[in-house]
């Protein structure tokens, strides 16, 4: 189970509206390398995890993870706050707001709304936690070309702040990795799977 | 807010900044969990966690005394209005 804490992970307050950059932000909520896609298959590859402390990974970082698409929407959130409809026009945020106001959907930068093949849930160890670090990097590329089109400090030091969390996740991930392979057979670690060969 | 930005500080209420504490020592709680589930003997990381926690802990009574709560396990006994829920949520960005 889950407790809230009434705060952001690190702090969100945008002064200046920008639907332009809510528009490219917003695949970090629900784009194929998202914070919520990375909630979502952390907390579900831990459950056939074999190892307790890879599971306590997959869980804390798919935690954080919740924290980090609730930091994404705050952004998004506060990029939006207010529009006219003139700004709404003007900035082409109509197609998104004709179904959803200003609401908070998840979808990726062009549109595409959210999918559970966004990740994957694969029941191997080896391929699971391969699949976790290539996703932190993934995530980490996005923040970087977040980066290189955003210019309003507000926003930049939250995304900066987002983006330093993959690298440190890609790290924990590689130690994971280590710790399963050490419990495996180091001649052939695939030898067999221990999420289903008993 | 910039991090490590130390005379922007100045500008900030007393409320955000106990935030801003709050939010630096949970930082080096999160960082430490995820670091002892991959070094889960490490006797001084350890040592650590425990020490961030208790001062985690104190800081969340005192922001809960003075403003309002953050966490449903540490709330105002002697308020007569529910403050979790009357107060502005986090993404407003108001007190953050």
């Amino acid at each position: 189970m889950w407790n809230y804490e009434k705060r952001l992970q690190f702090p969100v307050k945008i002064t200046q509206t920008n639907p332009e950059i809510a528009q490219v932000i917003i695949s970090q909520y629900g784009g194929p390398d998202g914070e919520l896609a990375a909630s979502m298959r952390y907390l579900a590859q831990r459950y056939t995890m074999p190892y307790n402390t890879v599971a306590g990974l997959l869980t804390d970082i798919g935690t954080e993870e919740l924290a980090h698409f609730e930091m994404i929407c705050a952004i998004v959130y506060q990029l939006t706050r207010n529009l006219t409809p003139e700004q709404i026009k003007e900035s082409g945020f109509d197609k998104y707001y004709v179904d959803h106001t200003l609401a908070l959907w998840p979808q990726a930068a062009g549109g595409i709304p959210f999918n559970a093949c966004e990740f994957q849930s694969k029941g191997d160890v080896v391929t699971d936690l391969m699949e976790d670090m290539a996703a932190e990097q993934k995530a980490r590329t996005t923040y970087d070309n977040i980066l290189r089109l955003v210019k309003d400090p507000d926003v930049c030091e939250p995304i900066k702040f987002l983006r330093a969390r993959e690298i440190v996740h890609f790290q924990r991930f590689g130690e994971a990795l280590r710790i399963a392979q050490e419990n495996l057979d180091s001649r052939n670690f695939y030898a067999f799977n221990p999420e289903f060969d008993k | 807010m910039s991090a490590g930005c130390k005379p922007c500080m100045d500008a900030y209420t007393d409320r955000q900044k106990l935030l801003y504490e709050i939010s630096k020592v949970d930082f080096v709680l999160k960082e430490l969990n995820l670091y002892l589930d991959t070094h889960p003997y490490d006797q001084q990381a350890m040592v650590n966690f425990r020490q961030y926690n208790a001062l985690k802990n104190k800081l969340v009574k005192d922001y809960t005394e003075k403003y309002g709560p953050l966490v449903l396990s540490c709330v105002d006994m002697d308020s007569m209005e529910w403050k979790w829920a009357t107060q502005d949520w986090p993404w407003e960005g108001g007190y953050n």
